[in-house]
């Protein structure tokens, strides 16, 4: 076969921007640590591009659409990495902690988690989520996007769903 | 008061929904706008309760977001792929009739000696055995051209005072007032009444105690920054 796939001039800019956005991307949300590995991530995004392109004939009938899955699976797999990354030198960072773990402070997380919980259960489908994705860090515009809601719905549902948790926390004893 | 920081930390405590992390597939399908509500559902019910994946996924909408304005092949986000501005005219007409006859659905049995039919019917239910009616606001709502004044709101029978709570565009709290024994109270001092949406209710304190219970939340925008008129 080896048919060598589009090696076009269109064909190279779009993995170039391709790569340069999804460096801008995993430098931005895994944070500054991510910075280490930044410089090589643009040329590991091409490298993946082009490997995957080489034996594609798909690419041939639908470049554009199939080099966006691409790119999107990089990025997972860039993240997913610089995660585990995280999680190894924290519990590296906890062997060589000797100092006593805050077991007050742990406890006190883990059972405000689990009122926090309860009272997600008793919000309505889409109140639920809004706040879901509130307290899991998402800004109202990644909200919007992530339920395909309107700018005006996504900030009442987050507000309204907010004010709803703190209320049902208040109820159990937690000064919400 | 917990801060959002403290809540946002609890959160990342609770089991995530479902065992396994989002694969491959899946992510593709998440990011392509393909697959029903039906199959996305449990798919982000995961995500936004799995650090892990909550961060990929930040991640994944903002590969999205800028890939389509190099290129053409990426899917359009989605707020510019939806209902054409033609229906959207005919579907806000449609919800401006609903709400006309949900008004009068409403306010007809108050009017009459039937019981009142509660407010927001979307929020949960935590007003059991409550021993006051719940507040009804008065001012401000909606779109203001200046920074409002105060709050007021109806006073109701049984109350012993009032608290009011006011929230930021977020859902954050920002000021709640000491308890009040008249049913207004000037805008806090100590708030800069900056432009932006605001939030607030009012909560009515039982005088034979128990808990208090709460207005439906009420917003307003103020388009203006200034001192409060």
């Amino acid at each position: 076969m080896s048919q060598p796939a589009d090696r076009s001039p269109g064909f190279e800019e779009l993995a170039r921007q391709y790569a340069h956005l999804i460096r801008a991307v995993v430098g931005r949300v895994a944070g500054p640590a991510a910075g280490s590995v930044a410089d090589d991530v643009e040329q590991q995004v091409l490298m993946a591009l082009w490997k995957v392109t080489n034996a594609g004939e798909q690419i041939i009938h639908h470049p554009a659409s199939y080099i966006y899955r691409v790119a999107v699976r990089e990025t997972v797999r860039l993240l997913r990495d610089e995660h585990r990354r995280k999680e190894v030198a924290a519990a590296a960072w906890e062997m060589e902690d000797t100092g006593v773990p805050d077991m007050d402070r742990i406890v006190e997380g883990r059972e405000l988690g689990r009122l926090i919980a309860k009272t997600l259960q008793e919000l309505t489908g889409d109140r639920r989520r809004a706040v879901q994705a509130h307290l899991a860090g998402f800004s109202v515009r990644e909200i919007m996007e992530m339920f395909d809601w309107p700018y005006n719905k996504a900030r009442n549902l987050i507000a309204r769903g907010m004010a709803d948790l703190r209320r049902g926390l208040r109820t159990r004893g937690i000064d919400g | 008061m917990v801060e959002l920081e403290r809540l946002r930390a609890a959160y990342r405590e609770i089991e995530p929904a479902g065992t396994d992390h989002l694969s491959d597939e899946q992510w593709e399908r998440l990011a392509c706008d393909e697959g029903d509500r039906v199959e996305r559902e449990p798919v982000l019910e995961h995500v936004l309760s799995c650090p892990q994946c909550s961060q990929v996924y930040r991640g994944v909408l903002a590969v999205r977001r800028q890939a389509h304005t190099f290129d053409p092949g990426a899917p359009a986000p989605a707020r510019e792929t939806k209902r054409p501005r033609m229906w959207r005219g005919l579907l806000a007409g449609l919800v401006a009739a609903a709400a006309v006859v949900a008004v009068i659905l409403v306010i007809r049995p108050q009017l009459g000696t039937s019981p009142t039919i509660p407010s927001g019917n979307e929020s949960m239910s935590l007003r059991s055995g409550e021993s006051v009616a719940s507040p009804l606001v008065v001012s401000p709502r909606g779109e203001l051209s200046a920074p409002p004044a105060g709050f007021s709101w109806q006073a109701v029978p049984g109350a012993r005072g009032y608290v009011v709570e006011l929230l930021g565009e977020d859902g954050e709290p920002v000021w709640t007032s000491d308890e009040l024994k008249t049913a207004s109270t000037p805008w806090p001092s100590t708030v800069p009444a900056a432009k932006g949406r605001y939030y607030w209710r009012v909560l009515a304190i039982p005088r034979n105690g128990g808990e208090p219970v709460a207005s439906d939340l009420e917003s307003f925008d103020v388009d203006v920054s200034a001192s409060p008129r």
